[in-house]
Order: C-alpha cells, then structure tokens, then sequence
C-alpha cells in the first residue's frame, strides 16, 4: 500500500486557455507541497476554505494570484489530504506550477485516473461514479462531458431503476405464482404484454447506450458513392478546410483521407472514400477495398451520387456497406439538371444543401435522442444493458412458446445485468418484493 | 466412566430422525435422544410434505439415501402436483399424510435399526475440550461420551408458546422445552437469536359443515417421493397405500376481519410479547389482517388429518390469540359455523443459532465434531429440517471414517443451495427453501433428482448398489435418445411449443419403446436445452468473475482500504472463502465487494488477465 500514498499531483482541468486551470495535489504531502507554491498560506489552514494566495516560483517571485483550498482526508475526493490551487488559467504558467511541484522528490505525476482511482480505494466513490469520472478525465467533446456529467449525478442510476422497478414487480408477480400457486393465483395473467412492453423500454435505454458510445469514442461518418460524384468536394465543404486532393480526372481518391470536426458537441471523424468502380486498375483496387471494410465499420455511410444514376445502381450502391446505416444524396446539384428526384441535394462547390446535410447526419447518428439524455457512460455498463436486453428478448418470446418458470428466470437474468449497474441484489430484492405483494400464509 | 457412542443425535424430529438413521446406516455406534420416544418424527404442523422447492428437497434426500420420502409415500392421502403447467423445474409434488401413521412409521424404522439407540433425556449441557466436542451431559447427570455430536433440538430451546395472553415453556403443545442447552452453546461461545412461529387450531372433523365447502380431491395421477415405493410398485405393491381423504376450501370474511381487529390488543404479537421474528411466508392472520388490511377474504384449506382422523387441519389461519377470540372468529368463517376447536392454535419462540457459525458441512466453525441441523440453524419446514440432518449426518459420519465430505454444488442440488444460502448468508427470519433462491433452477428439476444425486447416495454407503444401477440405466436412456433425436433432426422439432414428445413418435413403427420417466425426462431435456445453457453461461460468468477468488483463511478484512467499518464487519463474522460467497453476504455492497477484490488481487500472484496496474 505504501506506493498508493505517495502524493500525487496533475493538472485537473484541461492543458488549454480557460478562465481558471485548477492545479491538483493528493496524498500525505499535499499541504507541504501546497504551501511551497504558496507559502502565504497558513500551516494549518480551515479545511474547505478558500485563500486568497499569491503562487511563487523557487526564487519566491511571485507568478499569479489565485485560491488555495485545502480538503483534509478523508473528508475530499480522494479520501487523501488534497490541496487545490486555483489559477488564471493560462496552460504556461499551469504547467510552471506543476513542474514546481513535481520538482519536489515526494511528489510524483498522477497517472490518468488516478484520483479517482484512489478515491474509489478510499470508499469515497462507488463504481458508477467512479466509471463516470474516468469518462470524465478521457473526454473529448462537449457531449461526452455532459454525459459523464449526467454519469457522475446518478441520471444513469435513475434510469436504469426506472426500468428496474416494473420488471421487479413483475418478477415477484411470477415467483409469487411459482412459489405460492394458491395465494398469487391468477398474478401471472398478463405476462406476456408486460414483458413486451418492459422489453420495449430496455430497447430504449439500449439505443441510448448505443449513442452514448458514438458521445464517448465519436462518430465514424463516411461518404462514399460512384468515382466523380462531387464526394471530395463534399468532403472539403463539410471539413471547412482543402484536405482532399480533388480533380475532375475519376478515381482521383484512391484512398481514405480523415478528418476531425466537432459538431454540435459531438466529435464526427469523417472519411472521404476511394470512388467505387466496377472495373478499378490495381491500385486502385487495394484503396476500394480499404473503402469497403471501412464502410462496414462506420456509424453512418452517405452515398453521393453523380447526376443520372437509376434506382437499380443506387441498390446496388447501398449494399456495398453491410448494415451501416446509409444516407443518399445527390451530390454535385449545381450541375445536374433540375431532376425530380426526392433525394436530397447537395452541392460541394457552392454549399447549396451542405448545412441541410450536417443536420440531417447528426440527426441520423442520435437516431432521434438527445445527447443530453445519453446516461450510459461505461462500456460495462454497456455490455450489462445488451445483456439485460437480450434476456427480455429471449424472455419475450418464452412467453409465446415456453413456460412459465422459462421467462421468470430469464427476466431473473435481466434483472441481474441491471442490477450490475444499479448494485440491487436480485435474490433478496425478489423476496421483498413477493411478501410485499401477496398474502402469504398457512 | 460413562456411556460412549460415536454419534450422539440430540432431538429425533425430523432432522434428527434423518441424521440419526444416516450415521447408523454408514456403521456408526449411534445414539438418539429425544424427550419423548413417541413423539419422535412427528409432523408437529401441517400435515403435508412436499410443496413448491419442498418436493424438490424431498426427492434429493431420497436419491441421496434419506427417509422422509419413503416415510411420507406409505402414509400418503392425498397428492397435489403443484405448477404442472408452469413448467417442469418449478412442478412439485406435495402430499397429505396420514398425520399419526407418519409419525408412527417412522419410529417403527429408528427403533429398529441396527447400530441406533433411541433413548429419553434431555441434554443439560454440551462437554467439549481443545475446540473439540467429547459428548453431552444428560439432565440425570449421566455423561455420555462420542467423537461427533448432533444438535437437532428444533424449536425447543427456551422455548415459549403463547396462546393470548397465556404463556407456557415448551417447544410444542404438549412437550417440555430444552432448557439448559441454550446456555451450554453460549458457554462455547455461540450467539443465538430468537425466532417465532405458529400454528393454527385444530378442529373437530365432525363438527364442520362439509356439504357447504368446495370440496378439493386430490390429483388421480399420483407418484410416490421415494425410489424404494417406485420398486415396490413395479413388483405390484399398489400406490397410494391409504385410502384418500378430500379437504375443502372456504375462506375468512369482512366479519372474521372485524373480530380479529377488535382482537389485536390481546394478540401477544402485537403486545410486543413475542420478540422473536415470524416467518413472512406464514404469517398469522392477524398479520395478514393488518398487513393486507383491503383484503375482505383470505382462503383457508382444510385438510383432514388423515383418512380416519377426527382432527382437521386449517391452513390460512395460524394464531397465537387468546382462545375465547379464537373461536368467536372461527365461527364467522363459511362452514365452520358450529365448529368446535380440539387444540387452539399459539405460537412458539425459540432460540436459534445464526448458521454463519457453521461449516458447508454443517459442523460448527468453533467445535470440532459438533454439527447443528435443522430448525436450531433458522430454517422452518419439515422439508429443510430433513434435508439438514441428512447432510450433517452423512458428513459426521464421513469425517469420522477419515472420508472426504460430501458437498454437492449449487448447480448439483437444491438442497445443496439451502445450505449454502444458510452458511453463507445467514438468516433473518426463518429460512424457507424457494426455487427462486437456486441460479440453476432449470436443471434442478424434481423429475431428475435421482440423475443428479444417485451417485453421492451411493457412494456413503446410503442406497445400495440395485437402485444405482437403475438410476444409470434410467439416465442412458435418456441420453440417447437424445443424441438420436438430435442425429435424425427431431430434436428441432420437439423444439417447437405444439409438439410432445409423444406426438413425434406418432404412427412410426421404428420409435423406440421407452418408459414413461425417461420419455419425459427426453422432452424436457430437448426443450429446455436452450435456457438451461443460458442459465449456465450467466452462472458461470458471475463464477468466473468472483468465484475463483478464494480469500485465504484467517484473512484480515481490516486491511482491505476503503472498505467501510459495517462491511469489515459484515465480512469478519460470515468469513467467505471466496469473494463469490461475500458477494452473497446480505447488505454488503457491490462497492465493497469491489474493494475487497482489488484487494486480493494486489495481494496475490494474480494471472496476467487480472492484473490489476501498478501505482
């Protein structure tokens, strides 16, 4: 244990020009340390009091103003001794204040995650909420912020218990008649809409976990379609910058170049493909197919479509991506004839339809939600809900076909994958849950 | 220089009756005590055995070389099969006995056993030296002296009834209570607790209005518990052996309510006599009246107490109010009239012993060669009294010949999760057996009990070679039709909810002829299949996920960081052997099971898959 006490310091605001950058120290030499940047402080000072200090290099010159708090363990995040300062926050004279602390041998650079790694060691963080911080510290957009935010204030927990509370009742309706075939007779009469509808719900929550990973690790949008459908162009417009080499020779792109845009908060890595032909030369070809497992790998494919295409080549197009969802525009409008066709048009040169376009890419991508109800911050919580999901599929359909014993336990199943979120305990909540519910007795 | 046994059995009901018979019959000297030899085994409730996860328990202890169910087949009235369309892991069998004949029978098989005496007396006092058990002290100041003593006293340590305001030392109507027992175990160190129960009244059969009651045969198809009557059939003993009785359904009205609740206040629950905490699954009905006070109507089953019997037994109306209250509410009740009452029903309290102080053999952590089982452990029903004292009978006798223990898994017997569930979890109200409390329910059904546990009745030396053999034979069968069903492509079909296994064989002259018991067992094997893996696969990640982690004995919990003081606490009483077990422990959070298992593996050569990253 004695590595873990060691005092730990790292910049806990983002190293990027902000009003305020919040250096932070935790561990048995916090205070010490603390005080070496800003010996006005007092050698005892009030825990969770706010000082006006002036912050000092070696030389005791002093490089800025700002707050010092201290939290004395266990009461701080950590459970540790944990010293705050404060600053204006330019990344300069952040890092100037960091390297003065870790000058110091006693004190070393924390790993990421480390404070709340510690503060879960210490008791003071359970595992929801410690996920939700670690999402925190790794988080890149604006989106994925809120959402470790809504983490950290239980919104999942609240979720998920909304889910948890009708499928327990139902639960303990079904035990009750297994258990207790006099008493709870007849509980068990509508299972079957119950679980449907219950199954329903979790599907819900799933789709947002679903955008919670696209908050979490971006989106992956590609653009792909016929050679000189007008995709680079496209490509450069949505970007805002010239990255794609564009010309009007076909086939110019012949592999996928990638960039990086924040829309609406959300994080959108866009790909612009080699153009797909059915008689590519062999270079050429190595990029195609480097399009097609990546089309098969994003979260959203545009087709662009040259002026004149048939339905017949815009089906043949769309099975080129496996189950990506695909959205198809025509690209290049400002040369094509005015057409009637009901796809959406969209031009790279002018800009005509571009804005239209975005909107309708993210709206494609939240599938309709918002980010700002996306609770679902970690990939365990993830997996457990995909699994809570399934066993109401399963549980469904055994209401159909099988007995009922069958779809009790597998809504038991679900309930336990929830409850790997939630932290019930399926076993005893069940048996509240039964005597609750019915007369029992002899 | 005293008497000397190996085996001392303290209390003969239904767990002592078990233990007992299973160390004489493994070839130890055993000796049973019991206050009173007739009223051994006796059925001190109601008169059924078996029930939803009871008749599971039942058919585990037969396969395993008990005698409950062999007991309850010969006296055997009437036969419910419970659940038979909710499927065929949650269907059970319960049957009405012959109260007396059970109770009768039942001694007829301890007082003739080779290497059991059964003997009067009441134990004063436990001798134990050098955290070992020596014998007991009986209350003339005989010492007996054994190398393994079994406690199965039930309810009858300090045990109080009530009736009203009216309170009475003994552990059921009629018999005396243990009394210096309970200050022997704490001597040892032991902590007991404090656990009520009750019993309704007992009512003249003659006296109830019959032909104004919805009468309640029992089912035509019957099958017995024991594999030893199954025998016996085929050699053409006939099946039931006692004429049937028919019981009756009526149920409490507005005006019983009334009574009651004008009543409460010479209820001795409500007084605030009884201390000790009742059974939520058997409630008294003054519970239930002020617990579900909306009810206008509560069914009550009245079920004779054998085909001759005078008495009838009210189920739904357990009481512990005074007599005069008894009656006046008895008789606002649809034909019950004029009922005239035999015994008044009264609760008893007792001390338990919290089974956290006990091995997964049933020996207590503490002394050596001492085992409890049965009510004494805070479990209620005849069922997992039973099922306890043969599991600790077996294991004292096994420890004794120097053999390994016998512990069947969880996913091996329902009985088997009783104890675990007991050892692991503790108690805070007495412990009925649920399927629910099983995570392989669907495997654990009471059809392939035999399948699951013949070869561990076998192999203590509790059922002979023969019935083995049957079970293996019966089990082959089944295993192959399975793999030819799943060879020629049935098996998808049967797969299919319209389709029977017998509609499958229907007009095909190459169908093979099987007997009733493993063509059932085939169609349950083949459609279940599929949820029964399932069930296995999330058992088996939670088993992969904590499980393995074993905690090392005499493990300090104090020097797990973080961990708040209730969880070191919580964990330093249970002591899990693995962090699967403290996962189970009640109250403990997930948070704190985190932390210990961070803990354990920063502690431990972890393999490389759980590292855990270094600071």
């Amino acid at each position: 244990m004695t590595s873990s006490s060691m005092t730990i310091a790292a910049l806990a605001t983002a190293p990027a020009a902000g009003a305020v950058g919040i250096l932070r120290l935790s561990g048995p030499e916090a205070l010490d340390v603390g005080r070496l940047l800003a010996p006005g402080v007092p050698a005892q000072p009030t825990p969770r009091h706010a000082y006006l200090a002036s912050f000092v290099d070696a030389e005791g010159r002093s490089l800025d103003e700002g707050l010092f708090l201290y939290f004395r363990g266990p009461q701080s995040f950590t459970g540790e001794d944990v010293v705050e300062l404060q600053a204006h926050g330019s990344p300069r004279l952040l890092r100037l204040l960091l390297t003065r602390a870790l000058e110091d041998a006693r004190v070393r650079h924390a790993a990421p995650g480390e404070f709340t790694r510690r503060a879960f060691l210490n008791g003071r963080l359970d595992l929801t909420r410690a996920e939700a911080v670690a999402d925190l510290v790794a988080a890149d957009s604006e989106a994925a912020v809120r959402a470790a935010a809504a983490g950290l204030s239980g919104a999942l927990a609240s979720r998920v218990q909304a889910l948890e509370e009708p499928l327990r009742a139902l639960h303990a309706d079904m035990e009750g008649v297994l258990s207790f075939p006099d008493e709870a007779e007849g509980a068990d009469e509508d299972v079957g809409e119950r679980v449907t509808a219950l199954r329903a719900q979790a599907e819900t929550l799933l789709a947002e976990v679903g955008r919670g990973r696209l908050v979490r690790r971006g989106a992956r949008v590609a653009l792909f379609g016929p050679v000189n459908a007008g995709k680079s162009t496209l490509f450069n417009r949505l970007v805002g910058e010239a990255r794609a080499l564009v010309d009007d020779e076909p086939g110019t792109t012949r592999d996928a170049l990638e960039a990086r845009v924040e829309w609406d908060g959300l994080a959108v890595t866009l790909f612009d493909t080699a153009g797909l032909r059915e008689t590519p030369g062999r270079v050429e070809a190595l990029g195609i197919a480097r399009t097609r497992a990546l089309l098969t790998g994003v979260d959203l494919a545009v087709l662009v479509l040259p002026p004149g295409v048939t339905q017949a080549e815009v089906e043949a197009w769309t099975r080129d991506v496996g189950g990506t969802p695909v959205l198809v525009v025509d690209g290049k409008c400002d040369v094509a004839e005015v057409s009637s066709s009901p796809r959406q048009r969209v031009s790279g040169l002018t800009g005509e339809g571009v804005d239209a376009l975005r909107d309708d890419m993210l709206g494609r991508l939240w599938g309709g939600g918002t980010p700002s109800a996306v609770a679902l911050v970690s990939e365990r919580h993830a997996d457990a809900l995909r699994r809570a999901s399934e066993a109401l599929g399963r549980a469904e359909s055994a209401s159909r076909v099988s007995t009922l014993e069958v779809v009790s336990g597998e809504v038991g199943l679900a309930l336990e994958a929830l409850g790997e979120v939630s932290g019930t305990v399926v076993s005893e909540a069940l048996l509240d849950a039964i005597f609750q519910r019915f007369c029992i007795g002899k | 220089m005293g008497l000397r046994y190996d085996v001392i059995v303290v209390g003969l009901g239904h767990a002592g009756s078990e233990a007992a018979l299973a160390c004489a019959r493994m070839g130890l000297a055993t000796l049973g005590l019991t206050l009173k030899r007739e009223r051994s085994a006796v059925l001190s409730c109601n008169p059924a055995v078996g029930g939803t996860a009871k008749g599971h328990l039942v058919r585990e202890l037969d396969a395993l070389g008990g005698e409950m169910g062999r007991a309850a087949d010969q006296v055997g009235t009437h036969f419910k099969t419970l659940n038979a369309s909710k499927g065929p892991a949650v269907q059970a069998s319960r049957l009405l006995c012959d109260r007396d004949a059970y109770a009768v029978g039942m001694q007829a098989v301890l007082f003739s056993q080779p290497n059991l005496t059964v003997r009067e007396g009441e134990v004063a006092a436990l001798v134990a030296g050098g955290g070992r058990v020596e014998g007991v002290v009986l209350g003339d100041g005989t010492q007996v002296s054994a190398s393994a003593v079994l406690l199965t006293t039930g309810t009858f340590l300090q045990a109080l009834m009530h009736v009203g305001e009216q309170k009475e030392v003994g552990g059921r109507l009629g018999d005396d209570a243990a009394r210096g027992l309970s200050e022997s175990l704490r001597a040892l160190g032991f902590t007991l607790g404090r656990f009520k129960t009750g019993t309704p009244a007992r009512l003249a059969r003659a006296s109830i209005d019959w032909d104004a009651l919805e009468p309640q045969p029992g089912d035509t198809r019957v099958r017995p518990f024991s594999w030893r009557t199954k025998v016996e059939g085929e050699g053409g003993m006939p099946f039931p052996r006692q004429p049937s009785v028919t019981c009756a359904l009526t149920e409490t009205t507005p005006r019983t309510h009334a009574v009651l609740r004008d009543n409460l206040h010479r209820s001795p629950l409500y007084q605030g006599d009884i201390v000790g905490r009742g059974p939520r699954y058997c409630p008294s009905l003054e519970d239930k009246v002020v617990r579900f006070a909306s009810r206008e109507r509560h069914q009550v089953f009245l079920e004779p107490e054998g085909p001759t019997s005078p008495l009838v037994y009210p189920a739904g109306l357990s009481t512990s109010l005074p007599a005069d209250v008894q009656l006046t509410f008895l008789h606002t009740i649809r034909g019950l009239e004029q009922v005239e009452v035999v015994r008044f029903g009264y609760a008893v309290e007792y001390d338990y012993a919290p089974p956290t102080q006990l091995k997964a053999t049933l020996e207590t952590k503490a002394i050596a060669g001492l085992y409890f089982a049965g009510q004494l452990n805070g479990t209620s029903g005849y069922e997992e009294a039973a099922f306890q004292g043969l599991w600790a009978g077996i294991n004292a006798a096994l420890q004794l010949k120097g053999e390994p223990p016998l512990l069947p898994g969880r996913d091996e017997a329902h009985g088997a999760v009783l104890v675990d569930d007991l050892v692991t979890k503790g108690v805070d109200e007495p412990f009925r057996m649920f399927t629910s409390r099983s995570e392989h329910r669907l495997k654990l059904r009471e059809g392939n009990a035999d399948l699951r546990l013949a070869r561990h009745g076998h192999r203590v030396g509790l059922l002979p070679r023969e019935a083995l053999e049957r079970v293996e034979a019966r089990g082959r069968a089944v295993t192959e039709e399975v793999a030819r069903l799943k060879r020629t492509g049935l098996a998808a079909r049967l797969r299919r909810p319209e389709v029977t296994y017998a509609q499958l064989g229907e007009g095909r002259e190459d169908w093979p002829v099987l007997s009733p018991d493993v063509a059932e067992e085939v169609e349950v094997e083949v459609k279940y299949e599929g949820y029964v893996a399932q069930a296995a696969r999330a058992a088996a990640r939670e088993a992969e996920s904590t499980d393995r982690w074993r905690i090392p004995e005499g493990y300090c919990f104090h020097e797990v960081r973080g961990l708040s003081s209730e969880a070191v606490e919580k964990l330093t009483a249970h002591r899990p052997g693995t962090v699967g077990q403290a996962r189970r422990i009640p109250g403990l959070t997930p948070a704190a099971v985190s932390l210990l298992l961070v803990a354990l593996k920063r502690g431990t050569e972890a393999p490389a898959v759980c590292a855990q990253p270094e600071d």
